[in-house]
């Protein structure tokens, strides 16, 4: 009988670990990379990002390290329908090292644009400081 | 007879069809500014101080406090306006909000809710959006939590990064 009880509970267990899955949240996740550069030279090689994208910046602020830059695309799922994509660009420099972070979050007029675009992005950068 | 009822009801049908096809588009101050891509948007830090909602995060310098907005809010919605300068930021979110950081002893930030930009172009007087005072707060309340976060945490959960390679 008492060995039936034990049982019981060791399923209970099982069960209730079950539930406490990780939790959730509303807020997006960062999406950041890292650049062995300076800020200067990450700050110009976003703006030559937005050139090639034939985009445009509608806010900076280089003591912040922010640039805010829009452009459309064509939604080839979507009977190739023009979208707006507004990213917020956000540069760090690391003070221990020659090392300066990128953070981006895209959204679109309605919310946040899920399409990954952190890696063409941070591709484009990444191959500009290279040159 | 008949001929006549049947003519009366197609035209009555096509008419019930266009104009429900025809449904006419109300443009907001909001969607202006989309339009013009937030050029000459503009904002009193006077009005924010006076009128908003704030915060004071003690033991924070004005730098901790103003990347930890910049970061946080970035992650609401689009930036159209920063000045460090000035310590204003607007973000263009549910519902379009100001900051503006103080600096002093104690940083302080002051929250103004701008949605007075859902105003109808064609009826100013009217609002395609409306908040009421308890969600605007409820509001306030999550976005200063975050910002605490992020001010004395130095970040968030690990859960909640995407390290690209």
């Amino acid at each position: 009988m008492n060995k039936k009880i034990n049982y019981l509970f060791i399923v209970i267990i099982f069960f209730t670990a079950g539930w406490s899955s990780i939790p959730k949240s509303d807020c997006p996740a960062e999406i950041k990379k890292d650049f062995p550069s300076t800020f200067d030279q990450v700050w110009e090689a976003v703006f030559e990002v937005v050139k090639n994208l034939r985009g445009t910046v509608i806010a900076k602020d280089k003591s912040s390290g922010l640039i805010v830059l829009y452009y459309n695309v064509c939604d080839s799922e979507r009977n190739h329908e023009l979208k707006q994509i507004y990213i917020n660009v956000y540069i760090k420099s690391q003070s221990n090292a020659n090392i300066t972070s990128v953070y981006m979050f895209p959204k679109v007029k309605n919310g946040l644009y899920l399409k990954e675009l952190d890696k063409y992005f941070f591709g484009e950068v990444g191959e500009i400081l290279r040159r | 007879m008949y001929q006549r009822i049947f003519g009366v009801f197609i035209t009555f049908i096509l008419w019930f069809m266009f104009s429900g096809c025809a449904t006419p588009v109300v443009k907001t101050e909001l969607d202006q500014l989309y339009e013009k891509n937030f050029e000459g948007f503009e904002i009193s830090k006077i009005s924010v101080k006076n009128e908003g909602i704030s915060k004071s995060f003690p033991y924070a310098t004005f730098d901790e406090v103003w990347d930890a907005v910049i970061l946080v809010f970035m992650q609401h919605g689009v930036i159209a306006y920063a000045a460090k300068d000035n310590g204003v930021v607007a973000v263009i979110t549910t519902p379009p909000m100001v900051v503006f950081v103080e600096k002093g002893d104690n940083v302080t930030v002051y929250l103004k809710w701008m949605d007075k930009l859902y105003r109808r172009l064609d009826k100013p007087a009217l609002a395609t959006v409306k908040f009421d005072s308890y969600i605007k707060r409820k509001f306030a309340d999550n976005v200063f939590d975050r910002l605490s976060t992020q001010i004395y945490a130095k970040g968030k959960w690990q859960y909640l990064y995407i390290k690209t390679n």
